[in-house]
């Protein structure tokens, strides 16, 4: 009964990927505060958003060229929940993030507040989508061998991360100098 | 922007939470509206959500380090078998919450399955018929597991809070000790049996579907 | 009397809410008490209003203290601000306690860890409350300034400390994933928080010769500004042309 054996994930679905969806678009309030132009609202969930969605179709093709990858569907669900994780973290830094960014003068602290709030969300839902992709491959379809973890496994992820974060942090620092100057 | 202006925006933000709560049923007291006021990432959920999220899992680990500062200390599990002990109950808890879930569901139903099961054979779809028996016999059997998980955990619970009540009655009564060593086995054993429902649970999770080669 | 005993009669006296004043001793006597009350859910709403006015009362006592080292109306201007800074830091980042633990697939319970750090921050008030007798020895015994900022420091520190070993022991009773990250993501947005208002609301322990008490000090940036501007001058990059003359 696949339905009782499914993993939970410890928190609502549904309202964790709300939360992922309004909490890039809080973070840009803040900083549409700060700098008295409406940019940000749209702008913060945009790089957030676009570079996941740009980016995580290059894991799956990467994971199933190397023969390391769980199935779509899988895959799938553990962007799920990895979103949902970075939801529920930001909603939890976002009231800090507020008061650190709103209290200070300098609007290198408004910048600082906002990307450790955002990083260390991003930071945390990578965490949690290593260890779903890692759970989804210990059994990956009825009859197949489990994924085990490899080097080939952690470098691709590893890679995969390194570039999204990289792109994001580009993109969230051009955006930070242009409206917080 | 200054501090007067946050804390303007930190009370107003606390004061629409009391009229979200004041809307959603809560009727908060002048007591809430100012806690609320002052503290609302504090009071707000508990308002809202109320005292409705309970831990039975950290029960039986609460319950042993209380009872390990009373006489009793000498008769508990060691604190790495009380860890796993918990576990063992917190997964026996979250999979009565799974099954409550899955029988809450109008698909689930076993009447509904029984009823489909008789109106395919009626019709003469012998095979179609043999499936839908199977599901409601499997329905049957996950009401059943459900029971013997609830009867279970019930009679864990019972005997936590006696392990709680005892730990208070033998730090006035330390003579008493020696005898409550029936209690705590009695509440590890059962504790251990969740496993077999586990098992049992695998079984069921299990079975090889139906040959329809026929 | 037989007879009138019916079924009503039988029915077991529905559990009374604990008192304010019981729930401070047993947080002051058995703690494990107290952690195994939130870790089960009951009286949570009891649990935190009783704890916050704690902090409330306390925090003010200790304010007063620290305010007499000056005396007169900083007396009072540090008797409300302390409770205010700890409270509001409480409020500002026990949500993250939460938030961290569940990204990182804690099964976590808002409601009992919203509790479960207001009543840690309560214990931490209670003892520093009964370090205040230190603190008007200090004023006694004409301890200098800055011997009574360390003093302080490290008052607060104990204190701290304590608060801290309440939520890990708490958290010590769970299994699975997470638990670690939550308490450290926990220490480090407090810190950042609880520095950042404390700044901001400064000051509280002045010079015996202060002669203009404010209320608050003049915005001049950050905590953060501050460190980074004392780090510069360390290194010789000033920004003014020289120190304003001290009181």
């Amino acid at each position: 009964m696949s339905a009782i054996s499914e993993p939970l994930p410890y928190y609502p679905r549904g309202p964790a990927l709300a939360l992922a969806a309004l909490g890039p678009v809080a973070i840009g309030a803040i900083m549409a505060l700060r700098s008295e132009t409406a940019a940000p609202l749209l702008a913060v969930p945009a790089v957030v958003f676009g570079v996941v969605a740009a980016t995580s179709p290059a894991l799956y093709i990467a994971s199933a060229a190397t023969g390391t990858a769980p199935p779509l569907s899988a895959v799938v669900r553990a962007f799920g929940v990895a979103l949902g994780a970075f939801g529920i973290a930001l909603a939890g830094l976002l009231l800090p993030a507020a008061f650190l960014a709103l209290s200070s003068i300098d609007t290198v602290m408004t910048f600082a507040a906002a990307s450790a709030a955002v990083g260390a969300a991003a930071f945390l839902g990578l965490r949690r989508l290593a260890h779903e992709l890692g759970a989804a491959g210990k059994s990956p379809y009825p009859g197949a061998a489990e994924i085990k973890p490899s080097l080939t496994v952690s470098t691709v992820f590893f890679v995969w991360s390194a570039a999204t974060i990289g792109i994001a942090g580009r993109l969230w620092w051009d955006l930070a100098s242009e409206v917080l100057s | 922007m200054t501090l007067d202006v946050i804390a303007l925006g930190y009370a107003a933000i606390g004061i629409a939470v009391a009229i979200g709560a004041a809307l959603a049923g809560r009727r908060p007291g002048a007591g809430d509206v100012l806690l609320l006021t002052a503290v609302w990432p504090l009071a707000g959920p508990m308002i809202l959500f109320g005292d409705r999220e309970r831990a039975d899992d950290h029960e039986l680990v609460s319950a042993l380090a209380r009872a390990s500062t009373s006489p009793l200390a000498s008769i508990l599990p060691d604190a790495e078998t009380a860890r796993v002990l918990g576990a063992r109950l917190r997964e026996a808890s979250s999979r009565l919450t799974d099954l409550d879930a899955v029988l809450a569901r109008p698909d689930f139903d076993p009447a509904a399955a029984q009823r489909r099961a008789s109106e395919l054979t009626a019709r003469g779809a012998s095979a179609a018929a043999a499936t839908a028996q199977l599901r409601v016999r499997t329905l049957g059997q996950l009401r059943d597991l459900r029971e013997r998980y609830r009867s279970e955990l019930d009679e864990v619970r019972e005997l936590i809070a006696q392990l709680v009540t005892q730990a208070e009655l033998v730090r006035l009564q330390p003579s008493i000790a020696q005898a409550s060593s029936e209690l705590v086995r009695e509440l590890v054993t059962r504790v251990e049996g969740l496993g077999d429902l586990f098992a049992y649970q695998a079984s069921l999770e299990y079975e090889p579907a139906p040959d329809r080669s026929a | 009397m037989i007879g009138a005993m019916d079924g009503a009669d039988l029915r077991a006296a529905p559990a009374r809410e604990p008192r304010s004043p019981a729930l401070i001793d047993q947080l002051l006597r058995d703690r494990d008490a107290i952690v195994a009350r939130i870790a089960a859910g009951k009286d949570l709403m009891t649990i935190t209003k009783t704890m916050v006015a704690t902090i409330a009362i306390t925090m003010a006592i200790v304010g007063a203290a620290l305010g007499s080292y000056r005396g007169g109306i900083q007396i009072g201007y540090a008797a409300i601000k302390l409770p205010l800074v700890l409270i509001g830091t409480a409020a500002l980042s026990a949500p993250a306690l939460t938030a961290i633990g569940a990204a990182l697939g804690r099964r976590s319970r808002l409601t009992a860890d919203l509790a479960l750090v207001i009543t840690a921050l309560a214990y931490g008030a209670l003892l520093l409350v009964a370090c205040t007798p230190l603190i008007l020895l200090g004023r006694a015994v004409d301890l200098s300034y800055h011997q009574m900022i360390l003093s302080t420091v490290a008052m607060f520190s104990v204190a701290g400390i304590a608060s801290l070993r309440l939520v890990t022991r708490a958290l010590s009773a769970e299994t699975g994933p997470g638990r670690g990250s939550a308490i450290i993501g926990l220490c480090v947005v407090f810190a950042l928080v609880g520095g950042q208002l404390a700044w901001s609301l400064r000051p509280y322990l002045l010079r015996p010769r202060t002669q203009e008490v404010p209320f608050l000090r003049e915005t001049e940036g950050s905590l953060f500004d501050a460190i980074t501007g004392a780090v510069r001058s360390a290194r010789g990059i000033y920004t003014r042309d020289s120190a304003p003359l001290g009181d």
